[in-house]
């Protein structure tokens, strides 16, 4: 079968997912939609689904964690395949790393976010003054974490910012693409044993 | 200050940021007319404004987490001036299901329930099936409250009805359950488990009256 492939991955992902891809599969449609929209999980499901009813002819992957409500109605259409992670952080660090780094309670920064960091709390989250965006990271989280993905150069004046802005050191870990890299693959594979759609 | 122009004026100061504000208005209300009024009278409506708003996606991360502390402020200071319902209702125990973080909800329910009198038993984030259940029977509890935020977490829960199930509490400990995703999505509610929910925090004094009465207290744990 000869289709199109579409990749419609967040924004948050989207240098991370571009290195990824560049030898498996040049020729697939990359659509990035803005991890903003991961505030708001409504219309992040409208946009979606505007995007996949457009592509209803072609194979989708979709590079998403479980971020609204209806990701497994969306994942259970014809054609369409997701990656298998409960969110971003987990894409890229695996499952068992994943879950190390949250039962620590530490707040992971993903490199596009840390990049947008104020747009982030100050106006999506709303933590404007400083004092109560402290207060609540440091009651929630124990530690901040940078995770250097390799894809751009690390954020140190960002950086130095948050660790200011919230009163809590960021630490940075490097961490390979493998685990992404996996994920991808595995659901390539899963989308070409449906639509034979091949890499 | 009227209570209509009091509840107004809160809301505002939530929605700016101004804690301070906030806090001085129910002393205010509080030296006039007790802090049990500043509650039940002022805050509970506010905060059930706040619980709309927070389901509806119209409210910021740092407006809830504030009203949540403004609460937490004002039933401490409650509690010290024993103003306060006391605890004659309960035990319940509350907590996020296994994987889940998002505690503002779990939060804003278990003031409503203690502004109600009920005795509340929080577990906090990411609880395993197992310590729910462990919990109730340790504490006599006749309810289990859990929360979850995402599709994925709220599938967690069927492990708690199996638990429960399985050691042969059906029936005598009640399961509610509760969060953003069963707004969304109400059937999800019976496909867990559950045996109730409430659409937002102020209805769970509610749904709690209904599932303590429905379990027969000579078969309690």
């Amino acid at each position: 079968m000869n289709r199109s492939l579409v990749v419609l991955c967040c924004s948050v992902l989207r240098r991370e997912l571009e290195v990824v891809l560049q030898h498996g599969c040049p020729q697939a449609d990359l659509i990035f939609i803005d991890s903003m929209l991961h505030m708001h999980p409504q219309k992040l499901y409208q946009t979606m689904e505007a995007i996949l009813s457009r592509k209803a002819n072609s194979a989708c992957l979709i590079v998403y964690g479980d971020c609204h409500a209806y990701m497994q109605q969306i994942e259970r259409q014809p054609q369409r395949v997701r990656t298998h992670g409960a969110n971003c952080a987990e894409l890229l660090l695996g499952q068992e790393a994943y879950k190390k780094y949250r039962n620590a309670k530490a707040f992971l920064f993903l490199p596009e976010w840390t990049r947008r960091w104020r747009e982030v709390f100050q106006q999506e989250l709303g933590f404007s003054d400083p004092s109560l965006a402290k207060e609540f990271m440091q009651e929630n989280r124990n530690s901040l974490v940078y995770l250097d993905t390799g894809v751009a150069s690390v954020p140190r004046q960002e950086l130095q910012e948050i660790t200011a802005f919230f009163e809590m050191p960021v630490s940075i870990v490097t961490i390979p693409l493998v685990h992404l890299q996996r994920s991808v693959e595995s659901a390539m594979e899963r989308l070409e044993g449906i639509t034979g759609h091949g890499s | 200050m009227d209570l209509k122009t009091s509840r107004k004026k809160l809301l505002e100061f939530i929605f700016s940021g101004n804690r301070k504000e906030a806090i001085e208005l129910l002393d205010g209300w509080s030296a006039l007319y007790q802090y049990r009024s500043a509650i039940t009278d002022v805050l509970e409506p506010v905060l059930g404004d706040i619980g709309e708003l927070w389901a509806s996606e119209k409210i910021s991360l740092a407006a809830g987490y504030l009203a949540g502390k403004i609460a937490e402020d004002t039933l401490l200071k409650a509690h010290q001036r024993e103003e306060i319902l006391p605890e004659t209702k309960g035990p319940v125990v509350i907590g996020n299901v296994e994987d889940d973080y998002h505690s503002l909800g779990r939060k804003l329910v278990g003031i409503f329930l203690r502004t109600a009198g009920w005795k509340i038993i929080d577990l906090g984030n990411d609880v395993p099936a197992s310590d729910f259940v462990d919990s109730a029977v340790d504490n006599g509890a006749r309810i289990v409250g859990v929360s979850a935020m995402m599709f994925t977490t709220a599938q967690n829960i069927i492990k708690i009805r199996q638990e429960i199930d399985t050691r042969g509490f059906s029936g005598r400990i009640r399961l509610a359950v509760g969060g953003a995703v069963f707004k969304i999505r109400p059937e999800l509610v019976a496909e867990v488990g559950g045996e109730g929910t409430a659409v937002n925090a102020v209805e769970t004094p509610g749904l709690m009256e209904q599932l303590w009465r429905s379990v027969d207290a000579h078969d309690l744990p």
